[in-house]
Formats: C-alpha cells, structure tokens, sequence
C-alpha cells in the first residue's frame, strides 16, 4: 500500500512539474515576444508616441540649443536634438534653429528628460499662433425660444444663441426636438463662436419646468 | 506479480488523480479568463449640507500626449450628477458621468495642435475647467 501511495505521488509531481513547466514557457515565449518589438522598434528608428510628449505654446527665449517656450501651464524647455527636425509652417520648409523667431508659435515633440526638459526631435514653428478652437460652452435657462434661436439667462446676464439646421437637441435620456423645449427649462449647450455670435452646436435639457426636476 | 499489479495500479492512480487536478485547473483558468466582477452600484443619500465646493475635475488622460490615429480618448472623473462638455478642434460633446462620476469620451482630433477644454458643470451653474493639449502627427519621429 506504502509503494502505492509513493508511485501515485511520483507521478503527481511529474505531470505538476509538466504543466508549470508549460506555463513557464509560455510566460518565456511571450517577454521574448515583447522584447523583439521592442527592439524592432528601436531599430527602425522612430519613437513609440506613448515615449513622446508634444508641447503646444509660444517661443520666449533662444539659448544656444535650447528653447525657451511657454504653454498653458508655464514655460518649458526644450533642448534640440541633434538630428532635430525643424520645419516653418505653413509649407512645411526645413529650417535652422537660428530661424526660430521669439514670438514664433510652436509645436514641439520629443522625449521628455529629468527636470521637465524635452529633447526636441520634430519642431514645428509658425509666425501665426496655433488657435485654440473659437468654442465655448455654458449653462443656462431659456428666457425665450424661436424656430432660429435660444434666448438664455446665464448668471445675470442674457445670451442669445443662434440654432442651425445641425444643432443637436438632447437629454441626458436621449434625443429630443426642439419643440420639447420650454421657456424657464435649464440647458447646457455647446457652440461655436464667430465674433460675438453663437452658434449651438448641442443643446442638452438637464431640467424642465414643467416637472421642476432634473432630466436625469 | 502482485509488485507488478501494485505498480500498474499505481500509476492508474496517479494519472487519474493528475488528470482530474489539471481539468480543475483548467476550468478554474477559464473561469477566471470569463469572471467579471460584479460592478459596485451604490445610491448616496443626498446630504443637503453638502458643500456645492466639493465640485472637480481629474483628467485621467495624459496631457501633452503625441498620437498618430485621430481618435483620442478623454476620460476623467467627477462628482456624480454632473454635466461634461468637451470641445476638441475637430467636434464638441456634451456628456453626463457615471453614478460614481466617472466618464469617458472619443474625440476626434485635427493635424497637428490640439487643444481640449473639458468643463463640469453641476445642474446650479456651478463648473470647473481644465484644458488639455494633443499632438496628432503621423511623420515618423
């Protein structure tokens, strides 16, 4: 009973050693896997763009090879490369560091390095600044309704925003028309801006007098 | 004959026993690979006390972020029973958070500069706002 028991745990342990050993490859297999794109990667040449950063801002100083650039959040700088591609927009024309202008807005990617500085490797300057979308958004409660245009109190002030044939009309439940709108309902809206008009592109009933309660 | 037999019995033993730990561990596997947990809902009982300056908003995506496909996803978290617009170069959204305040979001982006505003609104007019930059090149770098 006793050489029983021992041959049943020999070949136990032999089929438990097979299986791990199975999974072990596997686990081998697949870094060996990861390992080599990594390296085809590298070999090609080129970045993965999860390894780079692109700041979007305005050139405030030039030292040597390093660009001083201020963005949304501050200023930044930027090393050049080596092999740094720079290029003048519009027309994409290869230029020199030299012909980066103060005041030149500016697109750069590279690799971001210790102390918040980014190797530049592809810079894209322009004499014109890369605009920010001409949007905006904002909550209100409609004063008036026409087939054309929303009149909105927002705050302490009336806002009047003009509807198109593209405005999308919604609730957080789903479409609705415009005819399901009613003066006193709250709106958040999207819309474009073109001087001082607005264009909504959505309009989202959150609440509606009618129930006096939140559409949600 | 009687070791023989002993021995044959034995490995029959054995092997059935190996057989029947690695189906369990092969159903186990699969079950696992199938298992999603069961997702946590829960309703807070509304605090009229609360404080409307509990409002924020965390951007969970990166900032400064370089792609080469034209989609982008925006995702963030809020306080729950809030409202979320987000305007991208290329398309504006107006989103409501999950139950816990969670969101998510597909934009879809321009060549080259990209700049996001995303704003939390509560239904009192109450909004924060943060703004994000994207580059969306498709030039080998």
């Amino acid at each position: 009973m006793k050489k029983i028991i021992l041959t049943a745990v020999f070949c136990l342990f032999l089929v438990s050693r097979t299986l791990v050993s199975a999974e072990t490859d596997e686990v081998t297999d697949n870094l060996k896997r990861r390992l080599q794109e990594s390296l085809t990667a590298t070999d090609s040449g080129s970045e993965s763009p999860l390894s780079l950063r692109g700041y979007i801002g305005v050139v405030k100083d030039i030292i040597d090879t390093t660009i001083i650039l201020e963005d949304k959040d501050g200023k930044k700088d930027v090393r050049l490369a080596e092999d740094a591609n720079i290029l003048r927009s519009p027309g994409n024309a290869t230029i020199k560091a030299t012909n980066i202008n103060i005041g030149d807005a500016i697109i750069a990617i590279g690799t971001p390095e210790k102390d918040d500085i980014l190797t530049g490797r592809r810079l894209i300057v322009s004499s014109s600044a890369f605009a920010a979308p001409a949007k905006t958004s904002s909550l209100g409660v409609i004063a008036k309704i026409t087939k054309s245009s929303l009149t909105l109190t927002i705050g302490d002030k009336d806002q009047i925003v003009s509807l198109n044939s593209k405005t999308i009309f919604k609730s957080p439940a789903g479409s609705i028309e415009l005819s399901d709108l009613a003066v006193g309902d709250t709106i958040i809206y999207t819309a474009t801006l073109d001087d001082d008009t607005q264009t909504a592109t959505i309009v989202m009933r959150i609440k509606t007098t009618s129930s006096d309660s939140s559409d949600q | 004959m009687k070791v023989k037999k002993e021995i044959s019995l034995a490995l029959f033993i054995g092997l059935l026993l190996a057989l029947l730990i690695t189906g369990g561990v092969l159903r186990a596997r699969r079950a696992l690979q199938n298992f999603t947990p069961p997702s946590l809902s829960f309703r807070a009982t509304p605090n009229p006390t609360s404080s409307p300056s509990s409002l924020y908003l965390e951007i969970t995506s990166p900032d400064n972020v370089v792609t080469d496909t034209s989609k982008l996803t925006i995702s963030g978290k809020t306080i729950p029973a809030t409202f979320v617009a987000i305007l991208g170069e290329n398309g504006e959204y107006l989103i409501v958070p999950d139950e816990l305040g969670s969101f998510s979001q597909e934009i879809s982006l321009t060549k080259g500069a990209n700049t996001i505003k995303v704003t939390v609104y509560t239904i009192n007019g109450e909004r924060v706002e943060k703004t994000l930059n994207a580059v969306y090149t498709t030039a080998e770098i």
